[in-house]
């Protein structure tokens, strides 16, 4: 028989696990391993690697991975996700144990959440794999335990659902699998059980624990634990689905959409399918990239439209029925056709419009603590007829997200079906389309890739919990909890999206508009500020169960660094520490709470300003409040410019033109932003036929979100005064007109300056002009040449000169994003701001002047912090590379190795985007350099054609070399210059020019930018083959080549070296396990990257052997080397980066 | 391989309705998950030892397990076919304390006299034992071996100490509730409503 079992099999597995008899002697010592004093989360991690063959063990694993301080463990998120989607395994105990920290920890969920998202992006090319299928079914259930805070205690969505039940007494609608009533009650004090599906390995086991438990109770209780967590292990079975999926396959593979085939699979995949169901055998999954197990789990898709909808009889059997990855995300993708619950399109049919209606449906629900109150305000139950005031709010709510979508596609292509398309199929709109719309679970985005099933469940969980609301049942105190905590989940990524949004909006602006749009953008945000709102991981350490609350965006002090595509920006920070906790009995949580719970509360000046905060995190920074004030007409239309343009340009309208008159004329016009956000039953579209011949399934959702565009434009283009809506409308305003209109609204631009309104009126003009900037870059061609450079030109000017009117003070200016290209692109962590010293105002001095400046600044738990928000590039490697010379610094200091490393933080919060931690006060050699040379230069200390030595720079800033200071300084550069030495040698850290290369006050030298590491290096040729960066200047710091400190480096080194050598585990097996199946460019070398890095340890060779080795082969090698200097004339001469 | 066994058969299906909990529905989930992990439809001795050292890796399941491999096993055919353990299942999840008791009965006494000897108790508590292993697993100081919960367990039942060599324990005494300590209680009942 054992010749009949499939690969998958979990018993044949077993088998091959228990062929050794002497696992059980094996464990023991891992058991005494796990207990002894010095193991550590490296040891996990290699253990859970190890022993993923049985099921008993990792729940042991996990149960001791639990015990390890919070801190540790969000240190190791990405190692985790990794194992979780790497490694084969018939447990699930991992993925609970990550759910239940998750639970535990609103940082580590925060972060967790990040990170699947990048992740699933990274996947999204092999969507049937069970790296991809794990990540999507991680995300969704993190989804539901952030943002639905009625599930207070539970992880699962069952859990959730039925706890609503219980709840909810209107809901005592039957549900056949729904368990017994008492289920509800049965809550476990540390997860869920809630459910227990058909695996037999559990349900052997829960019987036979029983029958030792007639005689050992504690037998029962044992093992009863584990039984309960791989009981909802959640295997498909063999499907019913099937036929549908082969049904609506065939149509699909005539569409066009390369995306949606990938994520259907391949026909020959489904072939492999169906032959396999005949057989009752398990999928030919062979080729899985990611295969772990050849079952694929898919996560209950919790119930399918749950009570009260009528196909709620057989809750979540659909997907429980699918049995092959990619048949599951097939179904995802296609479960709006096949199973849509009803709920939602009775729902939608109430709300007029079939199609968009659901669409503001959902929306409004997915925010749920906006859409929560909008439900309080109308207090609608389903069946009722919604009110105009809700209309209002939901229609008012929809551009944002379409602008948020769509915002950053207009300019790459003007034509509304390429762009739509691109931002659906190419991967990297693809990311930010999920990042852009906060809510995108149930975004279009979210609902076209990812599946309905999910979404709809959260609509009519949802709708359940409106009508929950309207009965006003008090909440308990652990909803409280959650629902502030889910607030919290909520500003939080908004928050996260809305810097974001700022990155990408400004890409679309020339290089000299850059820092005027980013200032307006953030004191758009700061209209927002304080909030529940912190960053996790980058801001200091938290008093047990507090968060810092943000207060305030510096906007003077903020700074664009990069003139290349890709735009990362200085944010300073000023934030509150400790300020925000989650106990509901707080004043300000009570406020918060009211602010959630009561009724709309429209009459309640807080609560107002409550929406409005909601409103704008929202709208990722795009200002539409329900009480408009006329900025808010006017960016509303400028919204509709950048959101619509790529519409109108399909059909020969010139879309410059007029977007630039909808946006003068609204601004004109404040008396129209009321009843521009009135839905008018719009009349045909003139572009709409373009739309639908999208032969696209996915654009289908987006296709409706253009609509409700289009309806706005109509709407709003109705109440423009006739003569610019006509033209507008029209398609075909002459150049004349457009003149007239430009310089109008300069004119209002300018007046606006005059008058000195508040600042948020002036981002609101930044903004808006920012916007036509974009809009004229995307459709210059259009236009006469020189008529476009010409109000380019004027734009430009109007905007640089709004940009430093934020605020009144007198600050410094910063460093204009015009300056040589050089310097900005190595800006990127220099807080430079031009002082007397060519070495800029210090970091506390900085500070003091800002806590003056600033509202908050009385308040004795203020404090700063700077970010760098990241754009484009992917921060995974580069946050990797913390981690590892993280781990080597941990290595160091438990062997007592007294050497110097900057820890640096990194956020990724998608597959491309993150918060980078600024290193205060410290420069950048190649600005040092630059700045010193320039002064000495000036005071002719230095010949015209020289570069100013790095000792020039420590005499200055350290004093003389006899002196104490200089001599603390060459100390400190003598330890922490050993410590990157021997990192860069066995990280094989590469590009190392002096713009990556920092130096702090303290002499301190630290290494930035890991993009090339371990298996990569920039240029196809070995530029950089010096073992490590050590130009004759670091020698002349130290001393020269008799010194003390030259001698003290080499033996730091040495030691450094050879600790490492002799701990070397952790780091190896970091790199192994982060190696496997990953994408990212240092891991070019595959497999061999552990290998390799292995070989550069030395392990051959003897202590004694390693000093020598350092002193001849590394150090000799490396000094003045021919290879360092070469790359340093390189980046000189292409870069111009200081040598 | 190519058995057309997607479905349970309507008999089959008929009647373990009948002796079961569990709805049609539900047996046909189970059938299809029992059909899925053991895909020939016999669960053998192997199979059965090999699962219980994937709950008890610290241990040596092996004794345990094929002492209770016979309570499944109900027409001693020495493998597990789905009627059997669905049947088992529904004891487990869905029965009372006293039909648990019975069942368990039949591990107990191994040669289906009717009655379990002191030596029979004690055989199955050490093959627990043995089982959970020493190394995760802790126990009171009063029942550390196997002896000493033999013995707590033969005192429960009304049995003196002095007479393990030649009392027996009849059905009867096995399976009332009353001779059962809450700590036993509630770990029959543990998984109760849980499927």
């Amino acid at each position: 028989m054992v010749t009949l079992k499939p690969p998958g099999n979990p018993l044949a597995k077993a088998t091959s696990a228990s062929q050794d008899d002497d696992k059980s002697q094996h464990y023991e010592e891992l058991i005494t391993k796990l207990k002894s004093p010095d193991c550590d989360l490296f040891t996990c991690l290699n253990y859970l690697q190890t022993h993923a063959d049985n099921i008993g063990v990792q729940y042991y694993l996990c149960q001791h991975v639990e015990r390890y301080p919070m801190s540790e463990l969000r240190f190791f998120i990405p190692q985790f996700l990794q194992l979780l989607i790497t490694v084969e395994t018939e447990s699930i105990a991992l993925e609970e144990m990550m759910k239940q920290l998750c639970l535990q920890d609103v940082h580590f969920s925060l972060i967790t959440f990040w990170h699947l998202q990048a992740l699933l992006q990274e996947l999204s090319m092999t969507p049937e794999s069970i790296g991809f299928q794990t990540c999507k079914r991680m995300l969704n259930d993190l989804q539901y335990q952030l943002f639905d805070f009625s599930n207070s205690a539970q992880p699962t969505p069952q859990s959730h659902q039925i706890q609503h039940q219980h709840h909810s007494s209107t809901h005592s609608s039957n549900n056949s699998v729904a368990s017994p009533n008492n289920r509800s009650s049965f809550t476990s004090k540390r997860r869920g059980h809630k459910d227990f599906r058909e695996n037999v390995m559990p349900s052997v086991i829960l019987a036979t624990s029983l029958l030792a438990g007639v005689t050992v109770p504690k037998a029962t209780m044992y093992v009863e634990p584990i039984v309960k967590v791989q009981g909802r292990q959640l295997k498909s079975l063999v499907f019913e689905v099937v036929k549908d999926v082969k049904k609506s396959l065939t149509e699909n593979l005539t569409k066009k959409n390369t995306k949606n085939n990938a994520l259907l699979g391949k026909p020959h995949d489904l072939t492999n399918g169906k032959n396999s169901i005949d057989g009752g055998v398990g999928p030919g999954g062979a080729n899985f990239k990611r295969s772990r197990s050849m079952y694929s789990r898919t996560t209950p898709a919790s119930p399918i439209g749950g009570p009260g909808s009528p196909t709620s009889s057989i809750p979540g059997k659909k997907s429980e029925d699918l049995n092959f990855d990619m048949i599951d995300s097939y179904v995802d993708l296609n479960m709006p056709n096949l199973s849509r619950p009803s709920l939602t399109s009775k729902k939608s049919l109430q709300l007029g419009n079939s199609t968009s209606g659901t669409h503001i449906n959902i929306n409004s629900h997915i925010n749920s603590s906006r859409a929560k109150n909008e439900v309080y305000c109308t207090s609608t139950p389903p069946s009722a007829q919604p009110s105009t005031d809700h209309v209002n709010n939901l229609v008012s709510s929809m551009p944002n997200l379409h602008v948020s979508t769509t915002a950053p596609i207009p300019s790459q292509s003007r034509n509304s079906e390429e762009s739509i398309t691109a931002s659906i199929n190419s991967g990297n709109s693809y990311a930010s389309s999920i990042r852009n719309s906060f809510d995108y679970r149930d975004s279009v985005e979210f609902e076209s890739i990812y599946g309905l099933d999910e979404t709809n469940d959260l609509n009519s969980i949802h709708v359940e919990k409106r009508q929950n609301v309207v009965k006003s049942v008090p909440l308990s105190k652990q909803q409280e909890i959650k629902l502030l905590k889910s607030s919290y989940f909520k500003s939080e990524t908004q928050f996260v999206i809305a810097l974001q949004n700022i990155s990408i909006r400004l890409s679309k602006v020339p290089k000299e508009a850059r820092l005027s749009t980013l200032k307006a953008e953030l004191s758009m945000l700061n209209n927002d500020l304080p909030c529940e709102v912190d960053i996790p991981q980058l801001l200091p350490k938290n008093k047990k169960g507090h968060l810092h609350r943000i207060c305030k965006f510096c906007v003077n002090e903020s700074a664009v660094l990069n003139s290349a595509e890709r735009v990362p920006y200085l944010l300073l920070i000023e934030y509150l520490a400790d300020d925000v906790d989650f106990d509901p009995e707080t004043a300000s949580n009570k406020l918060v709470l009211n602010k959630l719970e009561t009724k709309g509360g429209a009459n309640d000046d807080t609560f107002k300003l409550t929406d409005k905060k909601k409103y704008r995190f929202d709208l990722a920074g795009q200002p539409i409040s329900s009480s408009s004030t006329n900025l808010a007409a006017g960016a509303n239309a400028a919204a509709l410019i950048s959101s619509s343009t790529s519409v109108l340009a399909t059909a020969t309208t010139n879309s410059m033109s007029a977007a630039l008159m909808m946006s003068s004329s609204s601004i004109r016009s404040p008396s129209s932003r009321g009843s521009s956000i009135t839905p008018t039953q719009s009349p045909t579209q003139p572009h709409h036929s373009d739309i639908d011949d999208l032969d696209l399934g996915a654009v289908s959702v987006v296709k409706m979100t253009n609509k409700i565009q289009h309806k706005r434009m109509a709407s709003s283009q109705l109440n423009f005064p006739p003569g610019s809506s006509t033209t507008a409308s029209s398609g075909t305003p002459n150049n004349s007109t457009l003149a007239h209109d430009n310089e109008s609204s300069f004119d209002y631009l300018q007046e606006s300056i005059n008058n000195d309104e508040a600042d948020s009126e002036l981002a609101e003009q930044l903004r808006i002009a920012s916007i036509m900037l974009t809009q004229l870059e995307s459709s210059t061609p259009t236009l006469p040449n020189s008529q476009a450079t010409q109000i380019k030109a004027k734009l430009v000017e109007s905007m640089q000169a709004m940009q430093d009117s934020f605020g009144s003070g007198n600050h410094a200016k910063l460093p204009k994003t015009t300056e040589g290209l050089a310097g900005e692109r190595k800006l990127s962590n220099d807080l430079k701001v031009a002082g007397n010293s060519y070495l800029g105002e210090d970091w506390n001095a900085k500070k003091r002047r800002i806590r003056m400046e600033s509202p908050y600044g009385h308040l004795e738990n203020w404090d700063l912090c700077s970010v760098i928000a990241k754009t484009g590039d992917d921060l995974t490697q580069e946050a990797f590379a913390c981690q590892l010379i993280q781990t080597m610094a941990r290595i160091w200091y438990k062997d007592h190795v007294k050497v110097w490393v900057k820890r640096m933080r990194i956020m990724v919060t998608s597959s491309n985007t993150g918060l980078v931690e600024t290193i205060t006060d410290a420069l950048s050699v190649h600005s040092i350099k630059k700045s010193l040379t320039q002064q000495m230069i000036q005071h002719d200390e230095l010949p015209r054609g020289q570069i100013a030595n790095l000792k020039d720079h420590f005499i200055r800033a350290f004093g003389q070399p006899s002196s104490g200071r200089y001599k603390r300084a060459q100390e400190n550069f003598c330890i922490s210059c050993a410590a990157y030495c021997v990192i860069s040698y066995i990280l094989q850290i590469k590009d190392r020019h002096n713009g990556n290369i920092m130096l702090d006050s303290e002499g301190h030298m630290i290494h930035i930018d890991f993009g090339f590491l371990l298996s990569n290096s920039p240029g196809s040729v070995g530029f950089e083959a010096a073992p490590f960066k050590f130009p004759q200047e670091y020698l002349d710091i130290l001393g020269g080549p008799n010194s003390y400190y030259f001698q003290k480096f080499k033996n730091l080194m040495k030691s450094a070296f050879k600790s490492i050598r002799s701990n070397c585990e952790p780091l190896i097996s970091m790199v192994e396990l982060m190696q496997r199946d990953s994408q990212l460019p240092c891991f070019k070398a595959g497999e061999n990257t552990s290998v390799m890095m292995k070989q550069r340890l030395q392990l051959h060779l003897t202590d004694d052997e390693v000093d020598l080795f350092i002193e001849n082969v590394l150090i000799n090698k490396s000094i003045g080397s021919m290879y360092t200097r070469l790359y340093d004339q390189f980046q000189l001469i292409t870069q111009g980066i200081y040598m | 391989m190519g058995q057309k066994t997607s479905k349970l058969n309507k008999e089959d299906l008929t009647k373990l309705r009948a002796e079961t909990g569990f709805t049609t529905r539900e047996l046909q989930q189970w059938y299809k998950g029992f059909r899925r992990d053991v895909p020939t439809g016999q669960l053998t001795k192997e199979d059965f030892l090999k699962i219980h050292k994937q709950f008890y890796p610290f241990g040596d399941p092996t004794d345990f397990s094929n002492l209770t491999f016979h309570a499944f096993d109900v027409n001693d055919v020495g493998y597990i076919d789905f009627k059997s353990f669905i049947l088992s299942l529904n004891t487990a999840s869905h029965g009372t304390t006293e039909q648990k008791l019975r069942w368990s009965f039949k591990v107990y006494d191994r040669d289906g006299d009717g009655q379990v000897s002191y030596a029979d108790l004690l055989k199955v508590i050490k093959s627990i034992y043995k089982m959970i292993g020493f190394s995760t697993a802790k126990f009171d100081e009063d029942e550390i071996t196997p002896e000493m919960r033999a013995d707590k367990v033969w005192l429960a039942l009304g049995k003196d100490l002095t007479r393990k060599e030649s009392d027996l324990i009849t059905l009867t005494e096995f399976t009332n509730v009353k001779n059962l300590d809450k700590e036993t209680l509630d770990a029959m009942n543990v998984y109760n409503d849980l499927i």
